[in-house]
């Protein structure tokens, strides 16, 4: 059996297409197969943002496999712009799901334990992977920020952060005319991005 | 490329390849705010959550490293000086914002140095004066000295002056007779300033003048760069010895600089002109300023005397003390010194009594005062229901304070005890929520208006514009109606609504005559005003006008009613009858011509009334209650049920409160005073509450608070309650509240006093089901939500006794995201997604008697609000209090980009329910915007504003959509707030 996560993705979310090509002609199985695709950044997208109480209400591969339940019956309808539109699609479901789970415990898990105390830590090479965690409020803002770009700047930031593509496929899905072009506009999207998440926007 | 943007340019390469970057360092080094570097943070450890095994992510949480700030979280930078860093912070303990000064690494500093900056920060951290900003800590850490200060809002004067221009001059006697009250304590301390300029003296929104930044870098510098630079301070406002190395500091420097920081308010500029220091430094010495009097005629020449005095090249000419130069400014503006500060207030309480019962407060000034406790001290249910409210001197300073106590004169409670100067003249507003006072503690006579627990005080209107209020009415809950002298030979009425800063002249003299008016009534439906008013304002003599009303409160026509002539005078203080057919006033007879220097004993108190409407050349009057010579008496206010008359009752015996009831003439004793009393305002009182379930950034659970509208204070109610509180919810009369607990196995409704005593459980749930409480439908029974087993909402009630039944029919309700109760208790309004991956939603509301549903708003858009991070299910649709109408947040594209979210109102159709135009209320581009909870007035909305950092703040706001200017945050923005609701803390009726 492969292991996804000693696999680069960009191998297997290439198929985006051709399986949502096969879900409109009625291949039932390809439902499964592609969000099979995307289950890794999907788990790791959605723990990064369960808070540890929440986890242990609810094992995150169930908040994900929720995630998939809700999206399969979209997916014969969706339009497909490339893997950065569809993988916004599904952080998006991902995103209201996740609103509905703190819905449904909402009295019991404010006491959520992300670290926000590392707010300010060093990035130091000795430290604990849990050091390096992150404050929910910046996920916060980094969603309030990506909201507001234009279209391909969003996708190609998804897709080199959070799926971790390489350019050469960010600039065929996003229609830059190299790797060089796409490398350039993503690290200038990090810029605005990290700019705009400080409020230092101009 | 600028330098900046090449280092963020390398940056997002670093981020992209993933290396390591000491992002802490690079803010400290001042390459990057502290806000970027935790941006650019997010995006680097984002990249890793994704590109590397995600285990990490279970680690358990509590292990994370203590920071160099530990206990702060950075906000920003707010300064920088040459050996110190200042930062806006918030102390995550407290949860409060504070300034935190961070000395550079960099500087080298002796043991010698550092000892003695702490004892310095220790000195200045005992100081608690409105003035001077507060120091809240000092501490080492290793290497690291910081301070924390209390962070001040505001604008410098050096802010002021360049975007308006120069101070009156009375304006900048109120600043400079602050700062010598500061000056005056810092070096009774031992301390001197050494830098006291423009950009050190902040005015906040509230006119408070706070001194900032004690030098204390300059004190503590190394000795070598002390040699190097030969000086301390800012040349501009340094004085002469400061230039001269190796003399001795002593605290008249700081008196030669506030000499000048009056020079330059004034006047715009400073007093020495040069091209550069060594011309600066030669004129100092010189003593060759430009004459004041050349910049800017027309001042007075106390205060052009006042300043050169100053700044007198010899220290030995200079006001002695910070204190004598306060007394020498303070006639400028016809403001009493600290020493002349007493005599005033016996004057208001010399208005406040007729002129020989004031010989008797001054006889019994000085008596020892009564313990009385303070409001903290009492549960807050004693503050509510019908009091009695009025000012008295509790302490051995001779101050005044609010006091308030019950009608039978029990359960005295101070009221203001920890605000310093005096308060007195007490008026509860019409909805018992608030009250307005008037007090000296910014320096001169002002109005205040404060929350009827005492918290939320806050002074309205500017304090040097009109002269000097002393007595006030409510008009409604927004307006103010006040006698006023705006100099010593004349009194006018003033009204100011509490949301504005200027006060407007309602009128000065009634029926063109040259009467002053001094006290008042409003008829209880507002349509008259009887005014008292006194040829002159020290004539014994006064006359009665009767004002008729506008409906906008206006007078339309002033006249006559009554005239004692010269042989006897009404007093002040005239009261209506609780109908209106009536009023009431005290009628002083003398024996011959009154005058004002006849003792006591040679005058009678009677307290007479006549009916309205008063028919022409009618002037009899009847008395009701005759009482003995040597007796004076004065009519506070009619008791809340119209049959008795609150009075004062001053003989050789003392000060007190009586009650005379109207139609037994019985006089009864309430309270005997210990010392002077002034004002007596018999109300219902009523205390406005949010409560809030929220988890403060340092916390691992939540908790429920409570807190008053205008106050960041807020007191934690269940700390010693394990597991997460949630929908904080208060019952009708705002003496309970319901809130869910959550202890890691169950869900549980508790339910508890408004003070947070009283808790028990109700009934608790199996984890999975989940609840939230959506509002009490009486004194006995709650409505809450919870999942289902098929996953939809449900809706059940909850009684008191823990008998849970169906809230509607069957008890289904429609499958929806969003559930917020109307307060009939009948409707719901929710939101419902069109699929699961859309951003677009429909907001309905659904009548459970007919199961019919009204769509409000449908838009793109609508979940954005739902902010799955950060909040639940509480806010995105809010009910005003009565029902009709609503408040979502709905985003909208800008045509030329970008998108802005709104929170709108709609107004439902009485009849038909459906939703009319929406009005905007508060829009943010960019970010979101949700509304909480509506105030129980429907004045105001408590809502959600995301801000730039990604924080969340919880802001009150006016709802008619004025600007977002005068929005005040209730709670620090890294609070997570879960839940809120707003209400009224009535008596027991």
């Amino acid at each position: 059996m492969v292991d996804n996560r000693t696999m680069y993705p960009s191998a297997i979310l290439l198929e985006t297409a051709d399986l949502l090509d096969r879900i409109r002609a009625g291949d039932q199985e390809a439902r499964g197969d592609l969000l099979q695709r995307y289950r890794r950044q999907l788990d790791l997208f959605l723990r990064a943002r369960l808070p540890v109480a929440a986890r242990g209400l609810s094992e995150t591969q169930d908040i994900v496999q929720d995630v998939c339940i809700k999206a399969l019956p979209y997916l014969d309808r969706f339009e497909y712009r490339g893997i950065g539109s569809f993988w916004a699609y599904l952080r998006r479901i991902a995103l209201n799901h996740l609103a509905d789970v703190w819905r449904r415990f909402s009295s019991g898990v404010t006491g959520q334990r992300l670290p926000q105390e590392t707010w300010c830590a060093p990035a130091s090479p000795d430290a604990t992977p849990l050091e390096g965690l992150l404050d929910r409020e910046q996920f916060e803002a980094f969603e309030a920020v990506i909201g507001n770009l234009p279209e391909r700047r969003r996708y190609s930031l998804l897709m080199r952060i959070e799926l971790g593509l390489e350019y050469g496929i960010i600039a065929k899905e996003c229609e830059y005319p190299s790797p060089d072009a796409a490398r350039m506009d993503v690290r200038r999207t990090m810029e605005i991005v990290g700019r705009e998440m400080a409020g230092d926007a101009a | 490329m600028p330098r900046d943007a090449r280092f963020r340019e390398n940056i997002a390469r670093a981020i992209d390849e993933g290396e390591p970057l000491e992002w802490e360092k690079l803010s400290r080094a001042g390459k990057i705010t502290a806000r970027e570097a935790a941006a650019f943070r997010t995006l680097a450890l984002m990249k890793r959550i994704h590109a590397e095994d995600g285990d990490f992510l279970d680690a358990e949480p509590g292990e994370s490293v203590s920071t160099i700030e530990t206990g702060f979280e950075i906000k920003g930078e707010l300064g920088r000086g040459a050996y110190s860093t200042v930062y806006g912070a918030v102390d995550r303990l407290l949860g409060r914002e504070v300034a935190l000064k961070v000395l550079d690494r960099e500087t080298p500093l002796t043991e010698q140095d550092r000892s003695r900056f702490i004892r310095e920060a220790r000195t200045l951290a005992s100081l608690d004066h409105p003035n001077i900003v507060r120091m809240l800590s000092v501490d080492q850490d290793g290497e690291d000295l910081r301070l924390c200060l209390e962070k001040v809002e505001g604008r410098t004067l050096a802010e002021i002056v360049d975007q308006e221009g120069p101070f009156p001059v009375e304006e900048a006697v109120r600043i400079g007779v602050s700062l010598c009250r500061a000056l005056a304590l810092l070096h009774s301390k031992g301390l001197i300033h050494r830098d006291l300029k423009p950009t050190n003296v902040m005015i906040t929104d509230e006119g408070r003048v706070v001194l900032l930044d004690f030098g204390l870098a300059h004190s503590i510098g190394p000795a070598d760069l002390k040699r190097r630079r030969g000086m301390t301070g800012t040349p501009l406002v340094m004085a002469p010895e400061q230039f001269i190395p190796g003399s001795l500091m002593e605290p008249r420097v700081d008196i030669y600089a506030l000499g000048v920081l009056l020079y330059w308010m004034v006047s715009g500029d400073f007093p020495f002109e040069a091209n550069d220091y060594h011309e600066l430094r030669r004129k100092v010495l010189e003593g060759a300023p430009v004459p004041l009097e050349k910049r800017c005629a027309g001042l007075p020449a106390l205060f052009t005397d006042a300043v050169t005095r100053a700044m007198s090249v010899d220290a030995g000419g200079r006001f002695f003390s910070a204190g004598e130069f306060e007394q020498a400014l303070a006639p400028v503006a016809g403001m009493p010194s600290r020493a002349g500060r007493a005599r005033l207030l016996i004057g208001l309480a010399a208005l406040c009594l007729a002129a020989s019962a004031t010989i008797l407060v001054v006889l019994i000034f000085g008596k020892q005062a009564a313990r009385i406790p303070a409001v903290s001290d009492v549960p807050l249910t004693e503050v509510v229901g019908e009091k009695i409210i009025f000012s008295a001197v509790t302490d051995d300073l001779g101050e005044y304070d609010i006091l308030s106590m019950n009608p039978d004169g029990t359960g005295l409670i101070n009221l203001t005890s920890k605000y310093p100067g005096d308060a007195v003249s007490p008026r509860v507003s019409p909805d018992g929520t608030k009250m307005a006072f008037i007090s000296d503690s910014s320096g001169v006579p002002a109005i205040y208006i404060m929350c009827s627990d005492g918290t939320s005080r806050q002074q309205i209107g500017s304090n040097m514009d009109h002269g000097i209020p002393f007595d006030l009415k409510w008009f409604d809950d927004e307006t103010i109606y006040f006698t006023n002298n705006p100099d010593s030979d004349s009194a006018e009425i003033r009204f100011i609504k509490i949301r504005e800063k200027e006060s407007k002249l309602l009128l000065s003299e009634p029926s063109d005559s040259d009467a002053c008016p001094t006290t008042f009534a409003f008829s209880p439906d507002r349509a008259f005003m009887v005014l008292s008013a006194q040829e002159g304002t020290w004539s014994p003599t006064y006359d009665v006008y009767l004002a008729s009303l506008g409906l906008d409160g206006l007078p339309s026509e002033v006249k006559p009613l009554l005239s004692e002539g010269d042989d006897n005078h009404t007093d002040h203080h005239p009261v209506c009858s609780a109908d209106g057919s009536r009023f009431y006033w005290c009628r002083n007879m003398a024996p011959g011509p009154a005058s004002r220097d006849l003792p006591i004993t040679g005058r009678s108190f009677a307290i007479v009334s006549r009916s309205f409407p008063i028919s022409p050349g009618a002037v009899s009057f009847e008395t009701v209650y005759q009482f003995a010579p040597g007796c004076e008496v004065r009519i506070n206010d009619l008791s809340t049920d119209g049959s008795s008359l609150l009075l004062t009752k001053a003989d050789a015996e003392g000060v007190g409160f009586c009650r005379l009831d109207l139609e037994t003439r019985r006089l009864t004793p309430i309270y005997s005073a210990m010392g002077p009393i002034t004002g007596g305002d018999w109300a219902r009182v009523r205390l406005e509450k949010i409560v809030i379930a929220a988890k403060p950034f340092q916390q691992d659970e939540s908790d429920i608070f409570a807190l008053t509208p205008g106050n960041r204070s807020a007191s934690n109610l269940t700390a010693d309650l394990d597991g997460d509180m949630g929908s904080a919810t208060l019952s009708p009369d705002g003496r309970k509240i319901a809130f869910t607990r959550f202890d890691g196995r169950s869900f549980q409704i508790w339910v508890m006093s408004i003070a947070g005593e009283d808790r028990r459980k109700l009934t608790s749930f199996a984890r999975e089901s989940g609840c939230r409480l959506l509002r009490w439908l009486d004194a006995h029974s709650i409505a809450f939500s919870f999942k289902g087993s098929c996953g939809s909402e449900e809706i059940r009630v909850l009684d008191l006794d823990g008998e849970i039944r169906f809230w509607s029919e069957g008890g289904k309700v429609p499958d929806c995201f969003h559930i917020s109760m109307a307060p009939d208790g009948a409707r719901l309004a929710a939101v419902t997604a069109v699929d699961p991956s859309s951003d677009s939603a429909e907001a309905f509301v659904w009548d459970a008697a007919t199961g019919q549903s009204v769509r409000i708003d449908s838009m793109a858009n609508l979940l954005e609000i739902e902010d799955p991070i950060r909040r639940a299910d509480a806010f995105p649709l809010v009910w005003e209090p009565w029902g009709k109408a609503l408040y979502l947040t709905r985003r909208r594209s800008l045509p030329e980009g970008g998108i802005v979210n709104e929170i709108v109102r709609w107004d439902l159709d009485a009849e038909s329910g459906n939703a009319e135009a929406a009005k905007v209320i508060r829009s943010h581009q960019g970010n979101a915007v949700w509304p909480c909870v509506v105030s129980p007035d429907g004045e105001s909305l408590l809502y959600c504003r995301r801000i730039h950092n990604a924080a969340v703040d919880l802001v009150v706001c006016s709802i008619d959509g004025g600007s977002s200017q005068k929005d005040f945050t209730l709670v620090p923005h890294d609070w997570f707030i879960e839940s809120a609701d707003w209400g009224i803390v009535s008596g027991l009726e």
